[in-house]
């Protein structure tokens, strides 16, 4: 190849080059540039001056000179990746910017157009911002529907308890004085005289008339308020399921005390079957993590299926009786089992496999056990029922972590 | 025929100019398709910018023989319909030096080629 060819290949190769160069002095005189660097920083340059670097690059960048000229060292890089931003006619372009000093009065200017990456992280940032305000928004209305959540179970409690509270005392009282003062009422005739006798008569059992009916009013009122409760935590739990993919708030909570909630909701209809309930709580259990008003909704569950239970003809045991133990199992968790001896089911091993839809009782829909076993699952639990058979009871058992581990951990 | 780069008949002149012509002209002349494919390159431009002709024919002028064109002053110039007669300072880098220059970008409504000449001041 001649010399000329070499020449022409060289300047070809300068002019495509895809990074803007330029060749100056440390006045800043222009003694090289290739085509990239003049098409970059024609934009900056309102008459067309590429004379001198430092005075075309002076509105974005006024210390060039000055850095080039204080720099001391003999060689090196005096301004490396500095961001020059260009507005030219149509958009923005953002160039790297970098100075290096050969030798002497001889330095090289490196121009990239990094206008794409810019733009790239710039999306990245919006959706960065973006992901950051709906997390936050979805933070706090995670917050406020687990409060609301707590404080709707609270409510339940409270209404339960009330519901199952045995008749009042005062109106089985004031029955009995009733009932007395007719048996009594010839004595009371004498005493008071026939027309005063029969109007305390009257009195009293007006009074206990009206106390009956406000009673009966108060029990269904409780009814209907338990009822309602019970519908809107079903809405607060879809709203809370719903809310970042179902992951919920979570605190250290008391296990016995827990369980005694539940209890507490499901006492009336114990009560009503005759069925005893016997706790038993190892000492030292300690406080556990987990979403309470879902745990809340596990133990309700499974206490009102064994509660059910004792519906299934069958099941005439003479004496009903439900018992809770809560316990620790090495290592780190809390065993929560609840036996009863109602009518138990058949299953191979003994174990039910719960899927949805799968029910042990006659009329259930089978969504219950499914739920539940799905919120012990989402704690990193385990949900068994295992029956030796049918007539001889069954077991629920529910086995939780004291402290669960975050999800990368759990999946490493 | 001497060419003149300010005659107000240079596209008339051009487009009946042959390759002798074209290098016989006292300014830089490119002719190219009107997607940029450079038909003809003429002696003054080859000198200047160092490369000859046979290098460049062929090529897309934007993108591959004078990329400090390719930009919104020039190219897109260009690209728009219609027909074109515009004067411009600009700066090319004539063997890395870089070279103020005067540009007139001449094209006819409809034609299939256009022309991008430049005048380096004080050349002869």
């Amino acid at each position: 190849m001649s010399d000329d060819a070499e020449i022409e290949k060289l300047l070809r190769f300068l002019y495509l080059c895809p990074v803007g160069l330029a060749d100056h002095g440390a006045d800043g005189q222009v003694r090289m540039m290739n085509a990239l660097a003049v098409k970059m920083l024609m934009p900056l340059s309102s008459d067309g001056q590429m004379e001198n670097f430092f005075t075309v690059l002076e509105k974005v960048a006024p210390d060039l000179a000055t850095l080039v000229q204080g720099y001391a060292a003999p060689s090196g890089m005096i301004v490396q990746d500095r961001a020059i931003n260009v507005r030219n006619r149509r958009e923005p372009r953002h160039y790297s910017l970098s100075i290096l000093r050969i030798e002497g009065d001889t330095y090289m200017a490196a121009l990239s157009d990094v206008t794409q990456t810019v733009v790239n992280e710039e999306i990245a940032r919006a959706a960065l911002r973006s992901q950051a305000a709906q997390e936050g928004r979805v933070e706090i209305l995670t917050g406020v529907l687990h409060d609301i959540g707590n404080g709707i179970t609270g409510m339940g409690t409270r209404t339960a308890i009330l519901g199952a509270a045995p008749p009042w005392d005062e109106l089985d009282q004031l029955s009995k004085l009733g009932a007395f003062l007719r048996q009594h009422r010839p004595a009371l005739e004498a005493a008071l005289g026939p027309d005063k006798a029969a109007a305390l008569l009257n009195f009293v059992e007006t009074v206990v008339g009206r106390f009956q009916h406000r009673a009966a009013e108060w029990r269904e009122t409780v009814g209907l308020f338990s009822k309602s409760i019970l519908h809107v935590q079903e809405i607060i739990n879809i709203q809370r399921q719903f809310v970042h993919g179902g992951s919920t708030t979570r605190r250290m909570l008391d296990p016995g005390e827990l369980v005694e909630d539940a209890l507490a909701i499901q006492r009336g209809s114990f009560h009503k079957r005759g069925i005893e309930v016997v706790t038993t709580l190892d000492p030292d259990l300690g406080s556990f993590d987990g979403d309470r008003t879902r745990l809340m909704q596990v133990f309700v569950n499974v206490l009102k299926n064994a509660a059910e239970a004792f519906d299934v003809n069958g099941s005439k045991t003479a004496r009903r009786t439900l018992r809770i133990r809560i316990r620790r199992l090495p290592p780190g968790h809390l065993e929560f089992s609840f036996t009863d001896n109602a009518s138990g089911f058949d299953a191979p091993g003994g174990f039910l496999t719960i899927t949805r839809g799968q029910t042990t009782k006659q009329s259930g829909t089978g969504l219950g056990l499914s739920s539940c076993v799905q919120t012990v699952a989402s704690h990193q639990g385990t949900f068994t029922l295992r029956s030796p058979g049918r007539g001889l009871g069954a077991t629920c058992c529910i086995v939780l972590p004291i402290k669960m581990v975050a999800e990368a951990e759990a999946s490493s | 025929m001497t060419m003149n780069i300010d005659h107000s008949s240079l596209l008339d002149d051009l487009e009946n100019a042959d390759a002798q012509a074209l290098d016989a002209a006292d300014f830089g002349i490119v002719r190219m398709q009107t997607d940029g494919t450079v038909i003809a390159y003429n002696a003054y431009e080859s000198r200047l910018s160092g490369l000859s002709a046979a290098s460049v024919m062929g090529r897309c002028f934007f993108t591959d023989v004078a990329p400090c064109t390719n930009n919104f002053m020039v190219a897109e110039r260009f690209s728009e319909p219609g027909a074109l007669d515009a004067e411009l300072n600009y700066v090319f880098t004539y063997r890395l030096k870089p070279t103020k220059v005067r540009l007139r970008l001449l094209r006819r409504a409809e034609a299939t080629e256009q022309y991008l000449v430049t005048l380096k001041p004080g050349s002869p």
